[in-house]
């Protein structure tokens, strides 16, 4: 179920109301546990009553095909409990390292069976067919099940810290599957790290420390960007990348900046709503978006976009890897097999390869670009300070055409006319001024909310609102919200799109 | 009470009245947006009441019901009719495909909204309606549109009616309830503004069935052929026999004597058709007292109107058989106002 059907508000009351009449902090997890399988197992049976009726009927063949899902989240945190008290009980390095390969292998083994098979065998396929070796590459009909891209880096985060010594290995099989089973960011993230969720899981929470109304304000913000604002730039995103070349210039730039605002809204009010539940639970969760389009440089924009996975892309790749603590080749190195492979993390695509290439690309050249301008005037770094901004934001936006960009596919008979590089590239040039146009036009009032749109986001960076609303009565408080709510829910499409970050 | 108690309550009772105001403040905005907001956008519904919202004060007579309306009575045939009898009409056909009960209910309290100046006569079809409504479809407009209170307790009291199983029941209104929720929060309503104002919708043609007043005639060729025709002529033989009239559901007849009234109320005259129709549950006798109708169920007296030559599927005539029908309706109304109301 997602955040925005009001079936997981009729869900939420029910976990809520329980939770905080339960008085232990185990019957607190466990009641979170259950309603967490039930919240991943929704994604997959459908409706419930449904599922448990053909259950009850013994009706197998209607057995939704991810019913192995769970299995897959217990394996893997079965696996990293193992891992954990084979850590404790081992003395020797060689040993503890030995455990620590085996929860890598096995976490990233999933994840790459689930994910990458049918990728690498297709790609090795075409790598051999460049040298004339023609095979016959046979793929394999595999299920992504929901959210293994997040947990089971969670769940590494665990072995990790625990073979680095900053956790203790947990004697509770309980407090594992809770941290890895909570069911806010189960499916679409954050990606919570053990070493700043499992301290919330041992205190029993506090209501008094619960911000009802802070949670209600941030549940209400992640709703308004996710169901109104990402919807509807979705479908000026859509109509553009299903055809670039009907669109004019001014269209096509508008088409891919609102792909931006798209994800934007996407994810990060998907985290929002994440967060203000989890909150509401008396868990708190690391903030996961900082205004990413505002930021200066694209070294800024990965300290602001995506946070829970750059910081651990930082943690447990980057600095293994030897970070910045050699020369400026190997630093560009590390830089650019981290980002190659946070590319190839969202998806099974040489698109997102290249995504996360361009940013690799850009990360080490802004490195160098900070030496250069050192040594510049005055005039020129006014100037470039100025020009920050858009700049980088422009530079993400060519990157998101790569993130986007998908095969064109005649409908009618299923071939597919352009692969996904050749309309990221026909796409780019588009973007980028030298492309084919078409005479197609998204007309100067999408472009007036684009700007609208703008200038709310940059005042609520600001804190403009903030002041104004901490002031009101919680009563006044609340009936704006419900003013708030019925204005977003008269702008929800009537069918939702999934969100963008379900499919990693 | 103790101090811990205390403090719970007074949690609980905060978190109760920010709730309320929350509940009430949606509510109202959901009541005041409803108040201003235009007819919705609705394939085959929408354009035909728009086009009536324009010519409202040129018609007096409206034809309202689904496509046994539609695609078959010829409002330039029916005046012609009329005329012919000594009563002038200026009529014009709302009806639409899969438009029953509650929708056409609603769909007519809509149209005296408008208060249409001249309206004298307004022939609504006499057809109860289904029950059922397929969970891929609870979400589109053309449903959600009139599950406002009212059409929805309607949807309520026949689902209670039926037939179905307690089961079918209970997740049936359950269906309905949150389509009424759906309508009572406006879902979607201002995405669909904001595409018609950005250009995301596509032009439509403008309708075929402007000249034609709303009559859409069904396409060529009939499918009555073959093993098809075979079947139509089966029942038809089976309906020839003798058989007891069957009663129309009480819930209806309550529903017919209110929008009668509210017809009276808006300065017209409401008479209740049923087409011709090869639906065993549809063999009524008539209608109780004070309703004005006229029946084309009975296979002697309209044998033409049930010739396979005049057919375009079991259910609807084709174009002759739409020009036929609306000729007998024509006289049949005629000779209704002649014999006073």
């Amino acid at each position: 179920m997602l955040f925005v059907e009001f079936r997981f508000f009729e869900f939420f009351l029910i976990v809520f109301a329980v939770h905080w009449s339960l008085r232990g902090n185990t019957a607190r997890k466990v009641w979170l546990l259950i309603c967490g399988h039930f919240f991943y197992a929704c994604f997959f049976i459908g409706d419930p009553l449904v599922f448990l009726r053909d259950l009850r009927e013994g009706s197998w063949e209607k057995m939704p095909s991810g019913w192995w899902f769970p299995l897959v989240l217990w394996a893997s945190t079965a696996m990293d409990y193992a891992v954990g008290r084979g850590l404790a009980v081992s003395r020797g390095e060689r040993a503890r390292k030995a455990w620590l390969v085996v929860s890598l292998a096995v976490n990233l083994g999933v994840l790459c069976y689930f994910k990458y098979f049918n990728f690498f065998v297709t790609s090795a396929g075409a790598f051999l067919g460049w040298f004339g070796l023609h095979t016959s590459v046979h793929t394999l009909q595999i299920i992504l099940p929901y959210g293994v891209s997040f947990y089971t880096f969670q769940s590494m985060s665990y072995s990790i810290d625990v073979y680095r010594r900053r956790l203790d290995p947990l004697k509770s099989f309980l407090d594992l599957a809770f941290f890895i089973s909570f069911f806010p960011p189960l499916v679409a993230g954050p990606i919570v790290r053990a070493i700043t969720f499992l301290p919330q899981v041992f205190e029993r929470r506090v209501w008094a420390s619960v911000d009802v109304r802070a949670c209600a304000t941030l549940f209400f913000l992640g709703f308004l960007k996710k169901a109104c604002v990402s919807e509807f730039a979705a479908q000026i995103a859509d109509a553009f990348f299903a055809s670039p070349t009907k669109y004019d210039h001014f269209s096509a730039v508008l088409g891919v900046v609102f792909y931006a605002v798209q994800i934007y809204c996407d994810f990060s009010g998907y985290t929002d709503m994440a967060i203000a539940t989890s909150r509401l639970l008396g868990y708190e969760l690391t903030p996961n978006f900082d205004f990413p389009y505002f930021a200066k440089s694209i070294t800024d924009f990965w300290r602001r976009w995506h946070i829970s996975l750059s910081t651990w892309l930082r943690d447990y790749l980057y600095i293994p890897l030897g970070g910045n603590r050699g020369s400026k080749l190997f630093t560009s190195r590390n830089l650019l097999l981290t980002m190659l492979l946070g590319g190839l993390w969202h998806g099974a695509s040489w698109t997102f390869v290249i995504w996360g290439g361009m940013h690799g690309v850009a990360l080490i050249f802004h490195r160098e670009w900070g030496r250069m301008l050192a040594g510049a005037g005055e005039f020129f770094k006014t100037v470039m300070a100025w020009l920050a901004v858009p700049l980088t934001f422009y530079w993400i936006c060519l990157t998101w055409i790569f993130f986007r960009a998908a095969p064109m596919i005649d409908g009618k008979a299923g071939v597919i006319k352009a692969t996904s590089l050749e309309m990221a590239w026909t796409i780019f040039k588009a973007f980028a001024f030298f492309g084919k146009h078409g005479g197609k036009s998204f007309g100067w009032s999408c472009f007036a909310v684009f700007i609208v749109l703008a200038i709310v986001h940059w005042l609520n960076s600001r804190k403009f609102f903030t002041p104004i609303w901490q002031r009101l009565p919680d009563w006044v408080a609340a009936a704006l919200l419900g003013v708030g709510t019925e204005l977003a829910i008269l702008f929800i499409p009537v069918k939702y799109k999934a969100f963008i970050y379900f499919q990693f | 009470m103790n101090r811990s108690e205390t403090w719970w309550f007074s949690q609980a009772v905060r978190i109760f009245g920010n709730g309320c105001a929350f509940a009430a403040a949606l509510t109202a905005t959901a009541m005041v947006i409803g108040k201003g907001l235009p007819f919705p956008t609705i394939p085959d519904v929408s354009p035909k009441f728009r086009y009536f919202a324009e010519h409202k004060d040129r018609f007096d007579t409206i034809f309202v019901g689904s496509s046994r309306f539609r695609h078959q009575i010829i409002p330039q045939k029916f005046d012609a009719e009329t005329r012919d009898h000594g009563t002038e009409t200026s009529s014009f056909n709302l009806g639409a495909s899969g438009m029953w009960p509650p929708e056409t209910f609603f769909f007519l309290r809509q149209i005296l909204r408008l208060h249409p100046a001249r309206l004298k006569w307004v022939i609504f079809e006499i057809i109860d309606g289904k029950t059922r409504v397929d969970e891929g479809y609870a979400s589109q407009q053309r449903v959600v549109y009139w599950h406002d209170w009212r059409h929805t307790l309607m949807a309520w009291e026949m689902v209670w009616e039926s037939s179905r199983t307690p089961e079918e029941k209970r997740h049936l209104i359950s269906l309905h309830t949150g389509i009424f929720f759906r309508q009572f929060f406006h879902l979607g309503r201002g995405t669909e503004w904001a595409q018609e104002k950005m250009n995301f919708v596509k032009k439509h043609r403008v309708p075929s069935w402007i000249e034609a007043r709303g009559f859409e005639p069904e396409p060529e060729p009939s499918l009555l052929v073959g093993r098809v025709l075979a079947e139509y002529l089966s029942v038809i033989d089976e309906l020839k026999k003798p058989r007891l009239p069957r009663g129309i559901r009480p819930g209806l007849i309550d529903a017919l004597r209110e929008i009668q009234a509210e017809v009276r109320g808006a300065g017209a005259e409401a008479l209740f058709v049923l087409p011709p129709t090869i639906n065993p549950h549809e063999n009524f006798g008539g209608l109780p007292g004070g309703l004005p109708f006229i029946l084309f169920n009975n296979l002697h007296d309209d044998a033409l109107l049930y010739e396979p030559e005049l057919h375009y599927d079991g259910g609807h005539l084709n174009a002759r058989g739409a020009e036929a029908f609306t000729r007998r309706l024509g006289e049949r109304f005629s000779e209704w106002r002649r014999q006073g109301r």
